[in-house]
């Protein structure tokens, strides 16, 4: 934990994961403020001009809504932020909270690719069938379920970072990147 | 194999590992030994994410941050001092009216209490209430954040149920008066003793309630919005989220520009958090539920001889119980889907165990060894936990009594909701 007091070194590494932070915020601002545009729209088209509402609204900003929240687990995972019952922790001793943290982190890294490897196959199938959804837009439904594959993944490489920092502490600058 | 997963899902969870991948792990392992290939176990997750109630959930919860950023709960603080400062003990009735009234903006109880507490504590403290008083004091009326509609986990009982939010979120308004007028009824006489803040002042009220009128529209937007059918669940949650960055952006300016898309950001994680949990436990129900689970729960207890009320009763117990150890969201996934079915046998409509699901959930939030709200106020405020915990005991004996009210009598909640949309 020391190391994320002091200052983190700011190397190309740390430099790229600020890099790869900012896009991910502005990335969510954009589906945000996409998601809130669509429904006022909706909103407003279905009191003057109801024959000009969309189809395709609810189904886009499900979409942006579904990659979202996908591009947020990583970030959650480098964090640290998932929800756990960890009210019993602290009266685990430091050396098996330490063995309990180090397998967390390769069960969730091996989880997530698990999934992410599922994803894949899953996008794939689907644009090898062509599906697309059923209103007027004809959205590639790959397009939406690779959402999947891309946050698990990435939120399995979040979990080797993590397992990484946990036995080589001088990588936890990856960190401080995200804050 | 149920014992096997169940205890592994167990262990997991105990350990302190996140509650999604404890969830998740159990799940993917379930479904493995049931030989489904793994390409239906992603297929799964992106198929529950395309449901479009779902998205009412982020938009929520922007809502939230931004008016917990904002200075709205100052601004209610201020409204609410102009009616009740000529009281004896008027800080807590100021505590209890602008912490219902931000509720009624809010889905979620955490940042009411953050925001709440945030302006509320600094000045009870200065005026000499106590502060296990007033730690009890917030943290129980944060508890109407996801009682009084909108609320995050009403939404998220209604898709596991597949039950109607508009009918969930009326069921929710006559219950949380009650609790709000048991909660002022305990101040009353608890703060007899405590100061008033100078005589009312029609005036003051006139300029507080100007102040106050653009985070008070938030409610009449999102609930007009949607019981006058102009307003889908999704519409009212997103007008909420606009309305929320505008009011705290351009109106009270607590949040600058620069701020937004970090706070927008932050907002998607916290429903990141939530989304997860209910994926993987999603996954885990689909496996219990198709390995009869449910199904063999409902006609045990229904070959019991057990009635309506005695299964809520039990339920209860059992909601208590796990609520000690889980939040409120993992509480809902892990429990509600596998007592579902039960209520469809025994008769007990879903709108009214939704409401009692909510209580419990609330009475969730103020008991330890996991009370969310107990941490937030005692991280804010510098209390110990213990103090703030012994605050909350009265009013935790009051929602005790008011679950027991809507246990038993459900047309307390079901009473609005059948006016509007007929039984």
């Amino acid at each position: 934990m020391s190391a994320t007091h002091s200052k983190p070194p700011r190397g190309p590494i740390y430099r790229a994961a600020k890099i790869l932070g900012l896009l991910n915020v502005a990335i969510l601002t954009v589906f945000a403020l996409g998601i809130v545009a669509i429904k006022l729209n909706e909103t407003a088209l279905r009191v003057v001009y109801p024959r000009g509402l969309p189809d395709w609204g609810a189904e886009v900003s499900t979409y942006m809504m579904a990659w979202g929240l996908m591009l947020s687990l990583p970030v959650l995972v480098i964090r640290g932020e998932n929800i756990a019952a960890d009210f019993l922790v602290n009266l685990i001793p430091e050396r098996v909270r330490r063995a309990i943290g180090l397998g967390e982190d390769v069960a969730g890294a091996v989880f997530c690719a698990f999934v992410a490897y599922g994803g894949y196959l899953a996008t794939d199938l689907a644009h090898m069938l062509g599906q697309i959804s059923d209103t007027s837009l004809q959205f590639p439904m790959w397009m939406y379920i690779m959402a999947v594959p891309v946050g698990f993944g990435l939120a399995s490489v979040a979990y080797l970072l993590r397992l990484t920092a946990r036995v080589w502490p001088a990588i936890k600058f990856w960190k401080a990147a995200g804050e | 194999m149920i014992t096997l997963i169940f205890g592994l899902f167990l262990v997991l969870l105990f350990s302190g590992v996140a509650i999604y991948l404890a969830l998740g792990v159990s799940a993917i392992i379930a479904w493995h030994e049931e030989g489904i290939p793994l390409v239906a176990f992603s297929q799964f997750f992106a198929d529950h994410l395309n449901t479009p109630t779902f998205v009412a959930v982020p938009m929520f919860v922007i809502a939230a941050t931004f008016m917990e950023r904002g200075r709205i709960s100052q601004v209610l603080v201020d409204f609410a001092l102009s009616i009740f400062g000529s009281l004896k003990g008027a800080l807590a009735y100021v505590c209890i009216a602008a912490t219902a009234l931000f509720a009624a903006i809010s889905g979620s109880s955490v940042a009411t209490a953050l925001a709440m507490g945030k302006s509320l504590i600094p000045q009870m403290r200065a005026r000499g209430y106590p502060d296990a008083f007033t730690t009890g004091t917030l943290g129980a009326a944060a508890t109407l954040g996801i009682l009084i509609p909108p609320s995050l986990p009403m939404i998220i009982y209604a898709l596991v149920v597949e039950e109607s939010v508009p009918r969930l979120f009326l069921a929710g308004v006559v219950p949380g008066l009650i609790q709000v007028g048991l909660f002022l009824m305990y101040v009353r006489w608890r703060g007899r003793n405590m100061p008033s803040e100078g005589k009312f002042d029609p005036a003051a009220v006139r300029r507080a309630s100007a102040r106050a009128i653009p985070g008070l529209t938030m409610p009449l937007v999102v609930f007009g919005g949607i019981y006058s059918g102009l307003l889908t669940v999704n519409e009212a949650a997103s007008a909420a989220a606009a309305m929320a960055i505008l009011i705290s952006w351009l109106f009270y300016r607590a949040v600058s520009a620069g701020e937004i898309p970090f706070l927008l950001s932050d907002s998607f994680r916290e429903t990141a958090k939530i989304m997860i949990i209910i994926l993987a436990a999603l996954g885990l129900a689909h496996w219990l539920i198709g390995q009869g689970v449910a199904r063999a729960l409902a006609d045990y207890l229904n070959d019991s001889g057990l009635t309506a009320v005695q299964i809520l009763l039990i339920s209860n117990l059992i909601m208590l119980f796990l609520g000690m150890f889980l939040e409120v969201i993992s509480v809902i996934l892990i429990f509600v889907p596998l007592i579902v079915l039960t209520l469809e046998t025994v008769g007990i409509d879903k709108v009214h165990f939704g409401i009692v699901v909510i209580i419990n959930m609330e009475l969730a939030l103020l008991t330890p060894p996991i009370g969310l709200n107990l941490f937030v106020l005692s991280g804010i405020s510098g209390v110990p936990i213990k103090d703030v915990m012994k605050g909350c005991i009265p009013y935790v004996f009051l929602m005790a009594c008011l679950l027991m009210l809507i246990t038993l009598v459900p047309e307390i909640s079901l009473f609005l909701p059948n006016l509007v949309y007929g039984t």
